[in-house]
């Protein structure tokens, strides 16, 4: 009897943490907002308007080990699709598209999937190659490509991470942001 | 019956406990790991600079890409001076406090000034640091700038960008030559 009493606490024990968590991790993944002038993937927790003061928000950045944006000085985007909607993979090659970022400067990272860890997979604004159009264009393979190439290395799956840095100090909106397409080429 | 329903409360008040726990306590211990990095006795009011791979793990940039420091301070029965020397480039400086909420933040075109001063008090009346805005809390004073915040545990992050890699030691002598201060208040004095 007491056994079978201790094997029913450990189970709600178990089943109420579980429970929190998932709700918590859904919860923090509902405060992001699908944030773009034009639509597309990139998502932002953070609206650049008003600082954080959301813990669902602050949980976002601080549980996966990066420090919040903050206001004034920084806007982040997260993409873990393409335009399509299918998840970023590394085995695929994709074009990021659009017209050159305004921000004064910016840092575009690949991060891994549970996007625990930052990988040191990255460009900046200073690194970029500009079109003759003005505008810009990054290519993610895994294979070596002209212009400016990201590559991927050991990654599987993986997210993309765009800090853009106005520089102006003052509270650019994230929604009125224009950010590139993420286009997915071939795959092996 | 009875006896399932019991349990299925307990169930889910452990799992409010849980979801409360991971959204306001966890990031507060996530915020530490970030303040102190690898080492366990990381310096307190102290400037400290940023090698890459300290760099890569609070702001997830490369040594190519930028060059920072950060000051962990703890201003409970004081205040703390920085003293920063920065580079004629982009850069900016932030006060976190313990739990992540941005207190203070300053970039250069905004200080006008590569070089200044910056006080950093407890602000005396929570209620009132709360209920208003960064800028109320910010004021300009004659020798440089003063700083009233709610939290007396945070972090001060000095970033600057790197237009090359090349650029990465001038940069780092210039901001090495930054210094953060504590002065122990009066009533904390023996």
């Amino acid at each position: 009897m007491r056994l079978g009493s201790l094997i029913k606490g450990v189970g709600v024990l178990f089943l109420g943490g579980i429970i929190g968590i998932v709700s918590a991790q859904w919860s923090v993944e509902k405060t992001a907002t699908a944030m773009t002038a034009g639509g597309g993937p990139w998502k932002s927790w953070f609206s650049g308007t008003t600082s954080i003061r959301n813990p669902y928000v602050n949980a976002h950045y601080l549980m996966f080990g990066r420090l919040p944006p903050t206001l004034g000085q920084e806007l982040l985007f997260e993409a873990r699709y393409d335009d399509e909607g299918a998840a970023l993979d590394a085995s695929c090659d994709y074009v990021i598209e659009g017209p050159r970022l305004t921000a004064r400067w910016w840092h575009l990272a690949l991060a891994d999937e549970d996007n625990s860890q930052p990988a040191a997979i990255s460009l900046t604004s200073s690194q970029l190659i500009g079109e003759p159009d003005g505008s810009m264009r990054i290519t993610i393979s895994r294979q070596p490509k002209a212009g400016n190439w990201i590559n991927p290395r050991d990654l599987s799956r993986f997210e993309l991470v765009l800090k853009l840095r106005p520089g102006s100090g003052l509270n650019a909106g994230a929604a009125v942001v224009t950010l590139p397409h993420i286009r997915r080429e071939a795959c092996t | 019956m009875r006896a399932w329903l019991f349990w299925l409360a307990v169930a889910l008040v452990i799992g409010a406990v849980t979801h409360l726990s991971y959204v306001l306590i966890a990031p507060s211990f996530a915020m530490q790991r970030l303040m102190v990095g690898e080492s366990e006795d990381a310096p307190v009011n102290r400037f400290v600079l940023l090698d890459a791979a300290a760099q890569m793990r609070l702001l997830g940039e490369t040594e190519n890409e930028a060059v920072s420091a950060k000051c962990v301070f703890d201003i409970g029965d004081g205040e703390l001076s920085i003293a920063a020397e920065m580079p004629d480039t982009f850069w900016s400086l932030t006060l976190y406090s313990n739990k992540g909420a941005d207190l203070y933040t300053i970039n250069d075109r905004q200080a006008g000034i590569d070089r200044f001063k910056l006080t950093v008090k407890r602000a005396p009346d929570l209620s009132d640091i709360l209920s208003s805005e960064q800028s109320e809390n910010a004021r300009a004073l004659s020798d440089g700038w003063s700083v009233e915040v709610p939290e007396p545990r945070g972090i001060a992050v000095f970033w600057m960008a790197l237009d090359y890699p090349e650029q990465r030691k001038l940069f780092t002598d210039i901001l090495s030559r930054s210094a953060c201060t504590f002065t122990a208040s009066q009533n904390a004095l023996p």
